[in-house]
């Protein structure tokens, strides 16, 4: 019964999360929920000889809706939880536990906050636990890793040669890579491809959320000859089992698995999209 | 008054249990259901439609699919887990299982699965257009009241809407 109440609950929280970041209040930094669609056979003639580089700066890292920060922040999502799962659990009861609820409300509420209060971390601890995470993260070894991944991927799958371009191979100007000096070699394509985000995710309202890996990467296609963009798209990994913050920095092993698990279902998804999938023909609407 | 109810009860039961549409290649074994068909072996043999389907060859505009060549099937399955944030509670969380290049558009699973575990699996046809390799999207449940998250388009990966089944 309480499994299906904190699933209640769950369902309630994604539903709100979700209209929140339809709504535009928050969420990820992708522009559009919905993938362009693949290039055109038109363009894929020309993917014979693929450049592939990767983005010039460190991912942004945040904890989103990580653990509370100290007694006051855990007292008052406890209240929050208190009151949720109060209510949760009187409507298993039906109408009558309904009723019953908003007289009880209050009575999980301050339960909730003083479990909150004297469960929640010092801030201080918190953001030390957050910095020591972002500390183990090697910004320049993920960009690199879904680079070769996505240019190995792309080799097993296609019939393309590719070729990882070194960090400092091409001109940049104004902090905008330039590819126009590949032609002479013969390049008439640069897949430009930057993790610009990892965060840990957790739910709201938790004292001491399970946080899920969540990985934004950016692709564009480029013609070498006049830096014209041939495609774009933006990617989100989302991970699977959760940990708290302590869990994900005592065993550092854990998050290094993970973001290869996420480089390497980002690196297949680029590679289907860029070069392979053909979509249904659509049937028509009269 | 019982009459007017016996709809508002039978209409939804009746819906939960016919098949859902899909997103790619439809399952023709097991059938694609909202609660995942609980199968009777751990070697399960599954089987889907054949690429490519008439519908394709219909609604072809742009002629592309009569000069598809050489179609075989990509397999996957991965065991399923709970998903954190509950869209279709399950996740794939590992790719147990993997075929390429599959003759027909069925196959006998090789190895002895785990028992009474969700799985969650997906097919696909790889084929020749014009000489060079290329796939269709990886079948998906269109679960009725799906989020964004769920579409077949989202950007969200990995889907949360393979198909589904369970080992007995």
């Amino acid at each position: 019964m309480l499994t299906n109440a904190r699933s209640a609950i769950r369902r309630a929280v994604v539903l709100l999360a979700s209209v929140a970041v339809l709504a535009g209040c928050a969420g990820p930094t992708t522009t559009s929920l919905l993938l362009p669609p693949p290039p055109g056979e038109d363009i894929r003639s020309g993917l014979t000889k693929v450049a592939i580089a990767s983005g010039r700066f460190p991912p942004k890292f945040e904890i989103v809706d990580g653990p509370a920060k100290g007694a006051g922040q855990g007292a008052a999502r406890g209240a929050l939880l208190g009151a949720a799962y109060t209510i949760g659990g009187a409507s298993l009861a039906g109408p009558i536990g309904l009723v019953a609820s908003t007289f009880l409300v209050p009575v999980g509420a301050v339960g909730g906050s003083i479990v909150g209060g004297v469960t929640a971390e010092p801030a201080a601890k918190v953001e030390e636990r957050v910095a020591a995470v972002a500390r183990s993260l090697s910004p320049r070894t993920i960009q690199n890793d879904l680079v070769n991944r996505v240019a190995e991927t792309g080799r097993e799958q296609t019939s393309g040669a590719f070729t990882v371009m070194a960090a400092t191979s091409a001109v940049t100007l104004n902090g905008r890579a330039e590819y126009r000096s590949l032609v002479e070699d013969g390049i008439r394509t640069v897949l430009e491809i930057s993790v610009i985000e990892l965060a840990l995710r957790g739910r709201t309202a938790e004292i001491d959320p399970s946080l899920n890996l969540a990985m934004t990467v950016k692709t564009r296609l480029l013609r070498t000859a006049d830096d014209a963009e041939l495609y774009k798209s933006s990617l989100t990994y989302s991970g699977g089992r959760g940990r708290t913050l302590a869990e994900w920095l005592d065993d550092g092993a854990l998050l290094r698995a993970e973001i290869d698990r996420a480089t390497e279902i980002v690196a297949e998804k680029i590679v289907d999209e860029v070069f392979l999938v053909v979509p249904f023909p659509r049937p028509v609407k009269h | 008054m019982i009459r007017r109810l016996v709809p508002l009860v039978f209409l939804p039961l009746a819906a939960c249990a016919a098949p859902l549409d899909v997103a790619g290649l439809r399952p023709l074994a097991p059938e694609p259901y909202s609660h995942p068909p609980k199968l009777h072996s751990l070697q399960p043999e599954l089987r889907w439609e054949s690429f490519p389907r008439p519908t394709d060859l219909k609604t072809d505009r742009s002629g592309w699919v009569s000069r598809v060549r050489h179609v075989t099937y990509d397999l996957r399955i991965w065991r399923g887990s709970r998903d954190p944030y509950g869209y279709q509670e399950v996740y794939p969380a590992e790719l147990v299982y993997s075929r390429t290049a599959l003759a027909m558009p069925e196959h006998l699973v090789e190895i002895e699965l785990a028992p009474d575990t969700q799985y969650l699996w997906s097919v696909r046809a790889r084929f020749e257009l014009d000489g060079q390799s290329r796939v269709t999207p990886w079948g998906v449940l269109l679960v009725p009241g799906h989020s964004v998250v769920d579409d077949p388009r989202s950007v969200s990966v990995p889907p949360r809407s393979y198909y589904r089944f369970v080992t007995p």
